[in-house]
């Protein structure tokens, strides 16, 4: 007898839990020595998503976030990966390190090449350019309270940290658009004070109107000697002016190239997350979340130096990928472009990161940290015959430095002590922040695939997924303690809560076996 | 006068007291038990209830009149041949008595609807024994009560599965379906059937001629999930209002697998759901390969699922990039005339146009498309394309829309949908003739997918006839000057979006679409 149960799930993602056998389970340190780590490692962000607070905000109201609301660069933005001291001699220095290993459902070999930045640039001395900071300020009637009262201190906040030499600008938008402050000196304390504080809420959101005044605006008053940038705040979709998404990045992007930038945040749970997080990636931006007083006074003050200044400009990656593999997925970074051999990877901009130290202790709210980009090789059939198997790839980096307008370049070789078909039993880790770089993707994967069962009333597999990523996630910090991961447990197991809670409202069944990540094995 | 009738004088009756003594006695004891065949049985239990609910339903809704108690055997009739013939609404009814004490499973076979004549029977017999007087036994009446609706929810109980080889030893199930998947391993398998978003419209022609490539994964919605026993079908209905099916398929262990048929070559019917019994043409066996990895075999309906990553074409096959096209702002500012303030200009071809006491106007078309200035006076008013004779739509009924600015020296026409920028829109005093245009795909390009998953080909438009001195093609990004007072056409899109996601820029509810502006000069 035919006995089925519907459920309602979406056939999951590709990456799944098993990726914590590549780091934690199958695999020791490889025999370099672990970086030295002190002032000076700072860690480089991309333009984009910096953190997953929205994800983290939606779990600590036991609810259950939706796969839009994750994305592996700002999840990976959270996390300080330690690497080796930036000797290269350029402000931003690439770091190419390797990792091989097995996977704990097929055992078959998974290779991952770990992309990383860091900078010998020390954050507290840092001498920034002069700013045109143009606020484009979401006034609409749903801002009303509590994310109007975020916002107005924020802004407060932020006037003792700008710089005497500073200048700007205020845009409210709602039904229309409206400047109110013009080019004001950032030395006009009051000015400014009073200003930011007159700001009310009523009206419809015209997102269009707001960019393009703000935009247009900073154009106005554009100095080349001048860090010339929009902060975009919101709390939600358009609902008057021209509504299309894309108007609003090509927008972003066109002024980006005239050397305008835009950094988004969004404000409340409501916020068209998609519009926010790309008009950040485009426009040589970063992408907040605001949601809470701390992430405030972290937004607009802590890091008013650092988010504000990019050190490096139109950054590129060009990977040529050994001949014994074949490029299976990028993590990371949204600016990957395949092509034959490999590909490459564009970045509008770098920013410094604010922490200097994994080890360094984590506060509520953002950790900062500057991630890392991960390229997952497979071995490509015959690839013993090629001339040299062990060649991993080629890493070319360059970018156009922002203050002189030269460009910098880097290169590094990744070189496997195995052949393709012949991975080291015991694993191989270039350094031992290439581990933490797995488990990074490990619980991204963990949390992406059970964000999309549970959206699909699936969340008995959800959890099963979670369950199956949370020991070893936990054996691992037993013998590498980490800030960041523990608090990535801690939301692992807020997930599990919260889906136990979602369980006991459907029909009971056996949920399936989690995926495995590389089914074509 | 019609005499009041009292229902509950009918569960007196010795045929409803048989009726409902053989509904436990057939659910609890018979079915299973191999003493009869299981046809029997099963539609044993189905006259019987359908003698016994009529007369509950009326004691329990306290119906008095003989069309109250009508009423009662139509609805059971209609509950009882949905339930045989909608899985769907079987299904839906298993949900609302899964709400009960007793979970159902029910078996659509349409066969069952055999037993309706028992609701004739039912209303002959027991209407008449409901207006002759019986002595009353109130406590022997609330067992009957009791007992009658216990039977009827206990009916159609999920039972342990069945070890039946035999194809004879149990019915046949059927459902409807143009083909089913089919678990020929020896466990469970938790099965996962994406059908392509709601909002998405294809052609067929172009999604069946490769449908790996013509899809792709963006365009597939959450998953109906299936729990799918060893020997048992998973039935696949076509989509309705559509030519071809597709679906992508994955499970516990199977790799996403597309799913895709014409609706013609595998058409809907009762096809059995046991693979004893499966009917080889229209049953794709899931089962594992010789390498033991969980696979969907041979089938022309299977095909490999699209792929994660592609690489985009380049050079005149390259896809017009996202953010190109024209656009304007909502809710327009009225006909006016409006006295233009200033006009400011985005790198990307925006422009703010400020309106004295009117919220600006926001329009997005080439540089070379905004012949305004400051103190001119405009006329702004939307168009609408929805008749007509338009060859660019290739054969498909026109649909557009539009943004008309009048000054003293200019019309701007700007259009999107299935339709170009065309004089005869512009509301010109002056008439003209009409250019002869026609597009078709760029030679040569198969295509890509936008970030939405939908199928972009590049389109080229011809232009010939009045006011082109020669055969003139024009693809997206090009323009050109029609003689005669014309104007100046720039076509900023011209695409064949054959599978499109509807909810997704540029938004085409057609499969040809472009994105133009005329500009008709008004002073010679």
């Amino acid at each position: 007898m035919l006995l089925r149960s519907k459920l309602f799930t979406v056939a999951t993602g590709l990456l799944a839990l098993s990726l914590a056998a590549c780091a934690a389970d199958s695999a020791s340190s490889g025999n370099l020595a672990d970086p030295e780590i002190g002032p000076g490692t700072t860690g480089i962000s991309q333009a984009g998503a910096q953190d997953f607070g929205l994800f983290r905000q939606i779990l600590d109201a036991g609810e259950i976030p939706g796969p839009d609301t994750l994305d592996d660069l700002g999840f990976f933005a959270e996390h300080k990966l330690d690497y080796p001291l930036p000797s290269c001699g350029n402000d931003v220095c690439m770091h190419g390190l390797l990792g091989v290993m097995g996977n704990m459902i097929t055992g078959s070999s998974c290779t991952l090449v770990q992309i990383g930045m860091n900078s010998p640039i020390d954050v507290s001395s840092l001498l920034r350019p002069p700013l045109h900071l143009v606020l484009a300020v979401d006034t609409s009637g749903s801002m009303a309270g509590p994310a109007m009262d975020y916002v107005k201190a924020g802004l407060v906040a932020m006037i003792p940290a700008l710089q005497p030499t500073d200048k700007v600008s205020l845009i409210t938008y709602n039904t229309t658009a409206k400047v109110v402050l013009d080019y004001a000196n950032a030395s006009d304390a009051a000015v400014l004070d009073t200003a930011f504080k007159s700001i009310y809420a009523a009206g419809s959101t015209n997102l269009y109107d707001g960019l393009f005044q703000a935009f247009s605006l900073a154009d106005q008053h554009f100095q080349p000697g001048m860090q010339n940038r929009v902060i975009y705040l919101s709390d939600g979709v358009a609902t008057a002016g021209i509504q299309d998404k894309a108007k609003l990045v090509s927008l972003a992007t066109a002024y980006a190239k005239k050397g305008i930038g835009v950094t988004t945040i969004g404000v409340g749970k409501d916020f068209d997350v998609d519009v926010m997080r790309s008009l950040g990636e485009v426009g040589a931006g970063n992408f907040y979340f605001l949601e809470d007083p701390k992430a405030v006074v972290e937004v607009f003050t802590d890091e008013v130096n650092t988010f504000l200044v990019p050190v490096a400009l139109d950054a590129k990656f060009d990977v040529s990928i050994g001949g014994g593999y074949l490029v299976r997925g990028v993590y990371g970074t949204n600016g990957w472009q395949a092509s034959e051999g490999g590909g490459s990877i564009s970045i509008p901009s770098l920013f410094l990161a604010g922490r200097t130290s994994a080890s360094e202790p984590i506060s509520e709210g953002r950790r900062g940290g500057g991630g890392a980009m991960l390229i997952e090789v497979v071995p490509k059939p015959g690839a013993v015959s090629v001339p040299d198997p062990y060649a991993v790839g080629n890493l070319t980096f360059s970018y156009r430095d922002p203050a002189t307008g030269t460009t910098k370049t880097q290169k590094a070789n990744i070189v496997a002590p195995n052949t393709p078909d012949a991975p080291p039993t015991q694993g191989y880790f270039d350094d031992s922040t290439v581990e933490k770089g797995f488990v990074m993707l490990n619980i991204y994967a963990g949390f992406k695939q059970a964000t999309q069962l549970a959206a699909d009333s699936d969340p008995r597999t959800a959890r099963r997924t979670l369950e199956a990523l949370r020991p070893n996630i936990s054996d691992w910090l037993d013998t590498n303690p980490d800030a960041d991961i523990q608090d990535d447990l801690l939301y692992i197991d807020k997930f599990i809560a919260n889906l136990k809670v979602v369980e006991a409202l459907s029909v009971p069944y056996t949920p399936a076996e989690p995926q495995n990540p590389w089914p074509a094995d | 006068m019609e005499r009041q009738l009292a229902p509950r004088r009918a569960l007196y009756h010795p045929l409803w007291l048989v009726a409902l003594g053989l509904l436990v006695i057939n659910d609890h004891f018979l079915k299973g038990s191999g003493i009869f065949p299981a046809v029997l049985t099963g539609k044993l239990s189905d006259f019987a209830g359908l003698l016994v609910a009529p007369a509950l339903l009326a004691v329990l809704l306290r119906l008095s009149s003989r069309q109250s108690f009508v009423l009662a055997h139509i609805a059971t009739g209609l509950v009882f041949a949905g339930i045989n013939v909608s899985p769907n609404f079987a299904r839906l009814f298993e949900s609302i008595a899964g709400l009960g004490p007793f979970a159902w499973k029910i078996t659509v076979d349409p066969t069952d609807l055999i037993a309706l004549p028992a609701l004739l029977v039912s209303y002959r017999v027991f209407v008449e024994s409901m207006q002759r007087p019986i002595p009353e036994r109130p406590h022997t009446q609330r067992g009957l009560i009791m007992a009658g609706s216990v039977a009827c929810m206990a009916t159609s109980q999920p039972g342990p599965p069945i070890d039946c080889p035999d194809p004879t030893c149990g019915a046949i199930a059927q459902e409807p379906a143009a083909l089913v998947i089919g678990n020929t391993t020896d466990t469970q398998r938790l099965v996962r059937v994406r059908p392509l978003k709601d909002t998405v419209q294809y052609v067929c022609a172009d999604l069946l001629a490769d449908p790996t490539k013509a899809l792709s994964r963006e365009l597939f919605g959450p998953a109906d999930a299936w729990l799918l026993e060893p020997t048992r079908g998973l039935p696949l209905l076509n989509k309705s209002g559509n030519e071809c099916t597709a679906f992508l398929i994955d499970a516990d262990g199977l790799s996403p697998t597309l799913v895709a048929w014409s609706n013609l070559e595998f058409p809907e019917s009762f096809l059995a759901t046991s693979m004893n019994a499966a009917d080889p043409n229209a049953t794709i066996n899931l089962g594992l390969d010789a390498n033991g990895k969980l696979s969907l075999a041979q089938h022309p309906a299977v095909f490999e699922a699209p792929a994660v990553e592609e690489p985009e074409p380049t050079g005149v096959c390259a896809p017009t990039k996202p953010g190109i096209g024209v656009a304007w702002s909502e809710p327009l500012p009225g006909a006016g005339p409006h006295k233009v303030v200033s006009i400011e200009s985005s790198p990307d071809d925006c422009h703010m146009i400020v309106l004295e006491n009117s919220p600006s106007l926001f329009v997005c078309v080439p540089s070379a498309a905004m012949p305004f200035q400051a103190g001119d006076s405009l006329q702004i008013e939307p168009v609408n394309v929805l008749g007509g004779s338009f060859e660019e739509t290739n054969g498909e009924a026109p649909r557009a829309v539009g943004l008309r600015l009048t000054s003293a020296t200019h019309i701007v026409l700007v259009v999107t949908g299935n339709v170009l920028a065309r004089y005869g829109q512009s509301g010109a005093v002056e008439t003209l003739t009409e250019p002869t245009v026609s597009a078709d795909r760029t030679k040569g390009c198969t295509g890509s997918h936008d970030a939405c998953g939908s199928l972009s080909i590049p389109t080229e438009v011809a232009y010939m006839g009045d006011h082109v001195d020669t055969i003139t093609f024009l693809r997206a990004g090009s323009s050109l000057a029609l003689k005669d007072g014309y104007g100046t056409l720039h076509v900023l899109r011209a695409e064949s979006l054959p599978i499109r996601d509807t909810a997704c820029p540029p938004f085409a509810e057609a499969t040809q679409h472009y994105e133009s502006v005329l500009v008709i000069p008004l002073v010679p």
